[in-house]
């Protein structure tokens, strides 16, 4: 009788731990002990038990937000951070805006449909302005987030997901978690970071949340003193990270690479200054969810992963050179365009990549995307301000891998006749400070080449590789 | 060498609109103090590259990435050969 007891007891408590579904993130804070730390900052902290408090303050003043869809947009990551369960708890859409698409906020409100605009700063909220007229109170279902996509041409993407989703990949065994620290890298308003938030939430760890205005040292400093030990970030992060002197400080049990392809090089920095840590690159994107993990710390994935097998949650295939992603845990769907599915479901990844041996191996976008630490540059836009110049009669814009960044942004550019009797440094030089007037520094060109000729496809656009 | 690449460096200043010049680097100058960022430094082993046709770092069976200047120079040095 008290084995079966036990026995209960303990299932009830796996249950409790590791099969929890819920509608609500206040509802997985709520499993949480409420005198652990939900979020630190250099200088504050606040215990989850603050915002079960903050979340039900909100609530009583607010009545008439219940059902109803917001956007957040937020001067800091730590007021996201704190606020983000609150309205979960109450709202049934949340558009978490990014600071960098300003110009598309007005297209993005009235495509979601949303009602109120909501604006953080320093740990309040500062502002609320009710955007639509017509206001709609929908089911109680499991919350709805949106995000936007890293958008490399035109309007970005509206991805949109229910939490069931976005924590369906995420540990959730409180007991474990209170042995993790997670330093926040990301803004939480893209899909990595929101990951990293959720993690640490479902299993009731504590996440560190350094200045976004910190440098190296700083951020290390502050991980160091906050004991985190798992980490997640770009390559190019943890690239920068090692050439900091102190970052042997950090004690690391796990480390999480994703957003840009993970090359052996950093890899093996990794695992050989880390060596206890559990090293994983992940494959996931806006689009897709979290698609895969990768544990064996080797670039590109097992070619075993293109089996198939029908009860995997996410499978995989090559068409044409092109990874293609059948995953439960992508997004439901867009809310401003279509997602490029096959008649399987499949859904096209836009990633480009060969099999050497028996490894897949990624080799960049199918759209000529160059991917500069993370930042994505069309090529075509950097052409496009090239030969704005007045001397440059053509040019073309190709990526070329990078040690620090991955990749970083290359040209040829055809000079005009009437300028070639300059130098190719003076060339270069006003060239450069040209783009620099009209494009983000991370979509300057780095190199540049003056070549006689750009050849150009039977259709008429210039040839890429 | 380490002529050509503080030359480039200085190169990469310029390119990511730092003032700042040098005429001599120590060689335990904190790479990560020295005024480039992390794009600084992805341009500078780019020019670097360009000038040399050598791109270390590509090379390396261990990968080791650099925290002061004279590392960074000692790992060119090292693959130059």
């Amino acid at each position: 009788m008290l084995y079966i007891r036990l026995h209960l007891v303990n299932l009830w408590r796996f249950m409790k731990n590791t099969l929890y579904k819920s509608n609500q993130l206040i509802d997985i804070v709520k499993r949480v002990p409420l005198d652990r730390i939900f979020l630190t900052t250099k200088e504050l902290h606040y215990t989850y038990n603050d915002i079960v408090k903050l979340s039900n303050q909100f609530k009583s003043e607010n009545p008439s937000f219940i059902g109803r869809k917001c956007a957040v947009i937020s001067d800091d990551r730590e007021s996201l951070a704190l606020y983000l369960p609150v309205f979960d708890s109450i709202f049934h859409t949340i558009l978490l805006l990014p600071k960098d698409a300003v110009e598309y906020e007005g297209i993005f409100l009235k495509s979601a449909e949303i009602d109120y605009l909501i604006h953080l700063s320093a740990g309040l909220v500062s502002r609320i302005v009710a955007v639509s007229k017509v206001q709609v109170e929908h089911a109680n279902e499991s919350s709805t987030y949106i995000l936007a996509t890293s958008g490399t041409s035109g309007v970005p993407k509206l991805a949109s997901y229910s939490l069931d989703t976005l924590v369906a990949t995420a540990k959730s065994d409180i007991n474990q978690g209170k042995n993790f620290t997670w330093g926040l890298t990301y803004d939480i308003n893209r899909f990595a970071g929101l990951q990293v938030y959720l993690q640490s939430i479902s299993s009731g760890s504590t996440l560190v949340i350094p200045s976004i205005s910190a440098t190296m040292t700083e951020l290390i400093t502050l991980f160091s003193r906050k004991s985190v030990n798992s980490l997640s970030g770009t390559p190019s992060f943890w690239r920068k990270l090692l050439m900091a002197p102190s970052h042997g400080a950090l004690q690391l049990k796990r480390i999480t690479l994703g957003g840009e392809i993970s090359d052996q090089s950093v890899l093996s920095a990794l695992s050989q200054r880390y060596s206890s840590a559990v090293i994983v690159h992940i494959y996931a994107s806006t689009e897709a969810g979290v698609g895969f993990v990768v544990k064996d710390k080797k670039e590109g994935f097992p070619v075993s992963f293109l089996a198939h097998k029908p009860d995997l949650e996410c499978q995989l295939k090559i068409t044409n050179g092109n990874l293609w992603i059948k995953s439960t845990k992508g997004c439901s769907k867009y809310i401003n365009g279509n997602l490029d599915i096959d008649s399987e479901g499949f859904l096209n990844t836009g990633d480009m990549v060969k099999i050497e041996g028996e490894r897949v191996i990624f080799l960049g976008r199918q759209s000529g995307a160059i991917n500069v630490g993370g930042n994505k540059v069309m090529p075509e836009k950097v052409e496009s301000i090239l030969e704005h110049h007045p001397s440059v009669a053509m040019a073309k814009v190709f990526s070329k891998t990078n040690p620090v960044l991955g990749s970083i942004v290359a040209c040829e550019v055809v000079v005009e006749d009437s300028f070639k009797c300059l130098s190719l440094a003076a060339v270069k030089r006003d060239i450069f400070s040209f783009c620099k007037l009209h494009l983000e520094s991370f979509e300057v060109p780095v190199l540049l080449k003056r070549v006689d000729s750009i050849s150009i496809n039977a259709t008429g656009k210039k040839a890429r590789n | 060498m380490k002529d050509i690449i503080l030359e480039k460096f200085n190169e990469a200043l310029e390119q990511t609109d730092v003032d700042q010049r040098f005429e001599d680097i120590n060689d335990d100058q904190v790479l990560l103090e020295s005024g480039l960022d992390s794009l600084g430094f992805a341009i500078l082993v780019a020019l670097l590259e360009e000038e040399l046709d050598l791109d270390p770092f590509q090379q390396m069976k261990d990968a080791v990435y650099p925290t002061t200047f004279g590392e960074f120079v000692a790992i060119y040095e090292k693959y130059s050969l």
